[in-house]
């Protein structure tokens, strides 16, 4: 499919394992892609929030985002990755299970989400890219991230109703 | 309000810039007018008035270059002493800076106010007495002296293969706008064309020794018209001619020349030799973003971070490799970086620095009206304002000093009868201090005034019901000046305007301790006070000591620890369901410092003895138990980033030599949520949280003090004292 030098648009992508599942962004939003290094927690961040990171110099807040899709918690291995992403001028890391590669992709291959998944919650998956081996879920990082806070005031707004029940 | 067509926002930018710096001068000027009047302030004022005129009539904003023209009109008089600077004019001139600030505001945020500019003007006039009339030599006509230097730039033109012409052009619209469009046509010319002479020259023109007619020999490689459409195509100038010049003829005119040239020259003299003075000053400073010098600081901030660790791995790299002659010099290298990284970050430091001046500056004219309105008169002495401190501090304390000067003026001294009844000279005295004490910036601000009354306060504060009688008759004095912090206070029987609605003080206190600063008060019944302020001297590093909980490492600001001290199971007491230790004279509320983070559920081993940060913020005071207390050394603060820096009780983060983040506590945050977490303990009630907090703190006081006594006392304290001194 990468051999694809035809006029027709590609994407480059960051695919990276989540729970056992492709995931890609657009390779646009990431700055760069580390190993995993000791998270400093931080009280009373939201809850998504595994903590902060030195980036080289600067402090950057990491988001789990097993945690962050519900996803249950695994054991950190070396496969572990932070991808470095931007969101709004800002450098926020996110956990993933391994980065598998970076892939050009045909922009034809990629389908819009509706047809595969139907959740009220996803608007920040962006397409399926449908490859022979396997199917990659589109992100758009900065949705996945600016969505959290709606998530999380979702999530406290629960609370009083799960308690009552 | 209308802007000349090609105004960028960075010309706008530039403008806003010089503007606000002009108008501080004027403000500094105008109010040392009124004091004594000299020739050199009178000067100042004039300049600062005629750039602004200038430069907003670069900028096309009529309006303001109407207002700075009158008052430069006024200026000029009292220059030439034909008008005497009266307490009406220092009025006038002021009402003019409100009117431009006015303006220049305008600009900014685009509100369209409306200016009264007729009354403005009319008062600038009534001021001076007669109507204004401008008298300068508009119609005569510009000739143009040729040196012999002139020549020979003229052959070099004519070398470089251009033709040299002759221009002349003159100025059609507004007479007080002449110098600025000739100002304009120089530099189009000096652009486009190689500009060999002018009449009037650069210098004449900026000094305003300029008609309206202009003549210049220039070098182009340009044609007639095009020379002709690059003077046209500047505002306001008409009737252009271009011919080519023609030497020879300049050489028989050289000999009538000088008589020409020479009276402009005198002109410009006489106004220009003083505007040269602060294009000099001038010279010696940039401009920089803020930005930049935050970017710089922060590169700079990642240096000191490697230079730890650079030294860190010299050191294992000795221990593993001894007397290797590649180490060595490895140790060389790196203690050179260290050295020069410190010097950077020393020097980089009082690159940020500014003096507190630039705060003090507007404080005269504030407290001049305050003082008039109240009708206090009183002589307000500044000192060391040239003391320096971080950008970011002097950010901060600006607000806080404002109001304890307002406070000092409106709530300190007494009223001018009664001064003269209590013996005391009419005019009060409020002094601004600054200086430099170790690591700190020292302000103050003194009164000579009633001072303050622990009775009356106690008894105002008993009437408010913010404390009960019982709760007063137990403070100190001191005490009881202290309440003065806290919301809700104001001891003037009638909140006026200025200052005193019963909030202020407590905002102060919390603006300057939101800085990690410090404020206290003394004050003596019937000779004032004197408020003192302690703040650091940068926010961009912080004497830290770092402290691990749980397994997490964090750092206490240095300016919040009163000490640090080791407590036996045995030491602790529980006192309604809190664990209270004692200190000396206090008893103080002990807490794990990851519960109060909210880091953990703060469970801990109670056979252990334990390591007690004891934090201070204003009168409240705990305990933080920590597991482990490390050296106090000075650290970097980082931000957080907008999706973690809301986290209650850290108000930020730094990065340690070995590369490790540590959270920076925020202390009077914590300090807040132990008092608040008693209230709701004791006190169901909502209301009175102060009078519950003294009172239960005073309880326990009691309590405490009853059961240990003598028993205990003499025992504590030598123990303690030999962990002081250990």
């Amino acid at each position: 499919m990468s051999e694809n030098t035809g006029v027709s648009e590609e994407r480059q992508l960051v695919v990276f394992d989540l729970n056992e599942e492709a995931y890609g962004v657009d390779i646009s939003a990431v700055r760069e892609i580390i190993r995993m290094q000791e998270i400093t927690r931080v009280p009373r961040a939201p809850e998504f929030i595994e903590g902060v990171i030195n980036l080289r110099g600067k402090v950057i807040p990491v988001v789990d985002l097993r945690s962050r899709f519900s996803m249950p918690g695994t054991e950190r291995t070396d496969e572990h990755r932070i991808v470095v992403v931007d969101v709004g001028g800002q450098d926020i890391g996110m956990v993933v299970d391994a980065v598998t590669e970076v892939s050009r992709i045909p922009s034809s291959s990629i389908e819009p989400p509706s047809t595969v998944i139907t959740t009220n919650d996803s608007e920040y998956l962006t397409g399926i890219v449908k490859s022979e081996e396997k199917l990659i879920i589109l992100l758009d990082i900065a949705k996945v991230i600016s969505d959290s806070e709606q998530v999380q005031l979702s999530e406290v707004q629960q609370l009083p109703d799960s308690a009552a029940a | 309000m209308q802007l000349a067509d090609d105004i960028t926002s960075e010309d706008l930018k530039v403008f806003l810039e010089e503007a606000e710096e002009q108008l501080q001068l004027l403000d500094d000027e105008v109010i040392r007018l009124e004091k004594e009047t000299t020739e050199d302030g009178l000067a100042g004022i004039f300049r600062a008035a005629h750039t602004l005129k200038g430069s907003s009539a670069m900028l096309g904003y009529t309006a303001m270059t109407e207002v700075a023209h009158a008052m430069e009109s006024l200026l000029d008089k009292l220059r030439n002493h034909e008008v005497s600077v009266t307490s009406e004019v220092v009025d006038a001139l002021l009402h003019s800076l409100d009117v431009l600030r006015v303006l220049t505001d305008e600009l900014i945020d685009e509100q369209g106010v409306e200016v009264d500019f007729a009354s403005l003007v009319a008062e600038l006039e009534a001021c001076m007495g007669i109507e204004a009339s401008d008298s300068s030599d508009a119609g005569s006509s510009a000739s143009i002296a040729i040196t012999d230097e002139n020549l020979a730039s003229i052959s070099q033109a004519l070398d470089a293969g251009e033709t040299v012409y002759q221009l002349n052009a003159s100025v059609t619209g507004d007479e007080m706008f002449a110098s600025i469009r000739l100002f304009q046509l120089t530099t189009e010319l000096s652009d486009g064309a190689r500009l060999i002479v002018a009449n009037p020259t650069l210098d004449d023109i900026q000094a305003e020794a300029n008609g309206k007619s202009f003549t210049a020999i220039v070098g182009s490689d340009k044609s007639i018209d095009d020379l002709t459409q690059i003077a046209i195509g500047v505002q306001d100038i008409g009737e252009v001619s271009v011919v080519p010049f023609d030497a020879d003829s300049a050489k028989a005119t050289q000999a009538a020349a000088p008589a020409a040239a020479a009276a402009p020259a005198q002109a410009a003299s006489a106004a220009g030799g003083a505007s040269d003075s602060p294009k000099k000053a001038v010279a010696q400073t940039i401009r920089i973003d803020v930005d930049r010098l935050d970017n710089l600081m922060n590169l700079i901030g990642e240096l000191v971070i490697d230079r730890t660790r650079l030294q860190q791995i010299g050191r294992s790299l000795a221990a593993k490799y001894k007397a290797d002659d590649l180490i060595e010099s490895l140790g060389k290298t790196s203690s050179h970086v260290v050295k020069v990284v410190n010097d950077l970050q020393e020097d980089f430091m009082k690159v940020r620095m500014l003096p507190v001046g630039t705060v003090f500056s507007s404080f005269p004219r504030m407290m001049r009206d305050l003082s008039k309105s109240l009708d206090k008169p009183i002589d307000l002495q500044i000192e060391g304002g040239d003391t320096e401190i971080d950008r970011t501090v002097i950010e901060k304390i600006s607000d806080p000093l404002v109001h304890m000067l307002r406070n000092a003026l409106d709530h300190g001294l007494e009223s001018k009868e009664d001064r003269v009844a209590a013996g005391k000279p009419a005019e009060g005295i409020i002094k601004l201090s600054a200086f430099h004490e170790q690591n700190h910036i020292v302000l103050t601000v003194q009164d000579d005034g009633a001072g303050i009354h622990p009775e009356k306060i106690k008894a105002s504060f008993v009437k408010k019901g913010l404390i009960t009688e019982e709760t007063a008759s137990r403070l100190t004095d001191s005490e009881a000046v202290d309440l003065i912090w806290m919301a809700g206070a104001s001891t003037k029987e009638q909140a006026t305007e200025v200052s005193g609605r019963g909030v202020g003080m407590d905002i102060v206190k919390s603006n300057i301790e939101a800085i990690n600063g410090f404020v206290e008060v003394e004050s003596t019944p019937g000779e004032g006070s004197i408020f003192t302020a302690r703040l650091p001297l940068t926010l961009a590093t912080v004497q830290s000591i770092l402290v691990e909980t749980d397994g997490t490492l964090c750092a206490v600001p240095l300016a919040y620890v009163l000490e640090a001290v080791k407590l036996s199971p045995s030491e602790i007491s529980t006192i309604s369901g809190r664990e209270v230790f004692r200190l000396r004279e206090d008893v103080i509320p002990l807490i794990s410092l990851s519960e109060a983070t909210g880091l953990t559920d703060g469970k801990r081993n109670m056979e252990d003895e334990l390591h007690v940060v004891v934090a201070r913020v204003g009168d409240r005071l705990a305990g933080f138990a920590v597991d482990e207390l490390n050296e106090p050394q000075e650290i970097v603060v980082k931000s957080l980033g907008e999706y973690v820096g809301g986290a209650r009780g850290v108000s930020g983060a730094s990065i340690l030599g070995d590369g490790r983040v540590v959270l920076i506590m925020d202390i009077p945050t914590l300090l807040s949520g132990v008092g608040m977490r008693s209230r709701k303990s004791s006190i169901a009630d909502e209301k009175p949280m102060l009078e519950s907090e003294l009172s239960e703190i005073a309880e326990l006081e009691r309590e405490i003090k009853e059961i240990q006594e003598l028993r205990e006392q003499k025992a504590a304290r030598t123990s303690e004292q030999a962990e002081d001194a250990a």
